[in-house]
């Protein structure tokens, strides 16, 4: 019999749906969320969001696998993968059935295969910290969108609290959707609004509002040096799909 | 002069310095203010070049009263100057951080007038930015040849790095290239050393006691401009680690600035051999080599198509090769193909049993390259390794990377 998880796509939702199917020792063929309700085959489970469940998996899971394990599931969770669910459940199953604390198996492909979807999150955010780009627009409030590959906002928001706290920021992902937003005092997830369709629509040379921009374009230029130029090395460093948002490649 | 201007100049004077790093102190952004540092270091943005900007590196004023011949900013050359306020440079510092474009502010200069006077004013910038913006950021400042102790010291309080640059191996090239003196150069850098050990030994009484400098002391040696062999950079590096307790010293492929007739006449800069020395200066910093294993007597240079770790493998045979299952850390750490995180890796995984080449590879190790060094279970790795040398060596030189960095010969006379 072909088994479906159903979960609505949220961490505690998703957190609930690993609880049922640990313990029922359950490989499903699939794990779907609210927004992919096609026509399926085979038995539906659906898991319905419950926090105190959730906490409790959460807890029980810290305890169990340990707080490397369940900060690589988070991260995994940030996955932008189709099959992201599947392989976490995958991860968790066999550690239940080896060994808990067998995270130092590496080459088994299950572990392997999750720590490098977390590895994947994990330099992408760590490569975001430096390649936002804020604009500032009306009255000192900094705006930035970015698209990265993974929602890596979560984890970067936190830093950009830390660096920046007496400014007032907005980052918004327009892959995904979503956006963080610090008034100074505290973090709020919004949906991208009209500040981020005005910097997103400006003009791609020249004449911006924010005179900072010309003077950091400028800037960049001049610090290469000619007799060294490396295209290759810039791209692989600094990969095009992230040269939309950066104020010097516009 | 616009501030655009300004910047342009001041920052095409900077781009030879090369250290970017920017990693490591004040972690927490002070109360009220803006900024913190990284660990790991944060890139912002890489230059056509390829290289990370990671801090707003400029100069303050590329006026100079000196006339190096392997700088731009010599006296003697017809250039555009300029000279920025200290106040145009905090502002452009707090603007570009907070735009997050970068960690922070890279500091040097030419001499305008003085070493003191010019050292007063960038320590002025750091002051500021320290106190009245309360910036948190990271913050670089090269000290000036010839500056006084106490101006040094006060970099140092407000800097998370201070540094001076060497350029020059040797006390002969000095002489021969600059109106500089080797003294001159060494005493700011003794100074930050001692004011380093000092404020150690101070916090461990006094927890409050403001760091000196906490991401420590940095130099750089141009590479090429001057006939100083490898070894002879090697073994000043060595030292600078050892007698000064420098983080890093940085290597910089000589780009000919100048027609000046006691500069070789090169077409590129050496960037294979500036490749090759930051090899083997990893070599030195992490993986417990000394100089003379890398470099023998009778070896001046290091090899153009080998790493040196390759290289000193090939050399060591008898060495090799070593059990996986059984080897210490710092053994796995000298076959080609593993670095220190493999290697890692490796104690930890063989815990849990036996592991195939496969595995290794997925460790990270590049299998290519080790299998001709390694036994697992008292076999060779993979088949039919490590006993041709011409195939070890095949398989051990780094053919992509010399097309783009191969160069002439370096000096033409
Ligand atoms: S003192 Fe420094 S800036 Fe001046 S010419 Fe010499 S190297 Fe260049």
């Amino acid at each position: 019999m072909t088994i479906i998880y159903h979960y609505d796509g949220s961490f505690p939702g998703f957190l609930c749906m690993l609880d049922e199917a640990l313990h029922r020792k359950e490989h499903p063929f699939a794990i779907i969320t609210a927004d992919a309700q096609e026509v399926l085959w085979g038995e539906v489970r659906v898991v319905e969001r419950d926090d105190v469940r959730a906490l409790a998996c959460w807890r029980w899971m810290k305890a169990h696998f340990g707080v490397p394990t369940v900060r690589l599931v988070m991260r995994a969770f940030l996955a932008d993968d189709e099959r992201r669910d599947l392989r976490i459940l995958d991860y968790l199953s066999f550690l239940c059935a080896v060994a808990p604390h067998g995270t130092a198996a590496l080459a088994h492909p299950a572990v392997k295969g999750l720590d490098d979807l977390a590895r994947q999150v994990t330099v992408e955010a760590h490569r975001l910290t430096g390649l936002v780009r804020f604009t500032q627009v009306r009255s000192q409030l900094l705006v930035a969108p970015i698209e990265p590959t993974h929602r890596v906002l979560p984890l970067i928001a936190p830093h950009f609290v830390r660096r920046l706290p007496g400014e007032r920021w907005l980052i918004a992902d327009l892959r995904h959707a979503f956006g963080y937003y610090w008034d100074t005092v505290s973090l709020r997830e919004v949906e991208p609004g009209p500040e981020i369709a005005a910097v997103c629509n400006r003009p791609c040379t020249g004449a911006s509002d924010d005179p900072y921009e010309s003077l950091w374009r400028r800037y960049v230029q001049v610090i290469a040096i000619a007799e060294r130029r490396n295209p290759r090395a810039q791209r692989r460093f600094m990969p095009e799909r992230y040269w939309r948002h950066l104020t010097e490649k516009r | 002069m616009d501030l655009e201007k300004k910047l342009a100049i001041l920052g095409a004077a900077a781009r030879y310095d090369v250290s970017c790093a920017s990693s490591g102190s004040r972690l927490a952004t002070p109360k009220g203010g803006i900024g913190n540092g990284a660990f790991p270091g944060i890139c912002h943005s890489w230059a056509d070049d390829g290289r990370c900007i990671s801090l707003l590196k400029v100069l303050f004023t590329n006026v100079c009263i000196h006339d190096c011949a392997y700088c731009v900013n010599r006296r003697s050359n017809d250039l555009p100057r300029a000279a920025f306020t200290v106040d145009e440079l905090c502002n452009l510092t707090i603007e570009f951080y907070r735009r997050n474009y970068i960690e922070g502010l890279f500091l040097s200069s030419g001499v305008m007038r003085s070493s003191d006077y010019t050292m007063e004013r960038m320590v002025l910038v750091a002051k500021k930015l320290r106190t009245e913006h309360l910036f948190g950021g990271y913050l670089h400042l090269k000290a000036i040849p010839g500056a006084g102790r106490g101006l040094v010291r006060q970099a140092g309080l407000y800097a998370d790095r201070v540094s001076v640059n060497i350029e020059l191996p040797t006390e002969r090239s000095l002489r021969l290239l600059t109106d500089k003196k080797k003294d001159d150069i060494i005493a700011p850098m003794g100074e930050i050393k001692s004011a380093i050990v000092e404020n150690r030994d101070e916090r461990k009484h006094l927890r409050s006691a403001p760091r000196f400098a906490p991401a420590g002391q940095s130099t750089q040696l141009i590479i090429g401009a001057t006939p100083e062999n490898d070894r002879q950079i090697l073994t000043l590096s060595d030292a600078l680690y050892r007698r000064f307790s420098l983080r890093r010293v940085y290597y910089s492929a000589f780009v000919p600035v100048s027609g000046d007739p006691r500069l070789p006449a090169i077409a590129t800069p050496p960037l294979l051999r500036e490749h090759r020395l930051y090899q083997a200066d990893w070599l030195l910093r992490f993986y417990g080599f000394a100089v003379g294993e890398i470099l023998g007597e009778r070896q001046p240079f290091l090899d153009e198509e080998l790493d040196p770790k390759s290289a000193w493998a090939l050399r060591n045979l008898h060495l090799f090769p070593i059990e996986l299952m059984t080897a210490p850390y710092e053994l796995l750490l000298r076959v080609p193909g593993i670095g220190v995180t493999s290697a890692r890796r490796i104690v930890v995984a063989r815990r849990h049993g036996f592991l195939s080449a496969e595995d290794l590879a997925k460790l990270g190790v590049v299998m290519k390259r080790a299998r001709h060094f390694l036994t697992i279970g008292g076999r060779m790795a993979l088949p039919g390794s490590g006993r041709h040398l011409h195939l070890m060596r095949r398989d051990l030189v780094t053919r992509d990377l010399l097309a783009p960095l191969r160069q002439l010969p370096l000096f033409s006379s």
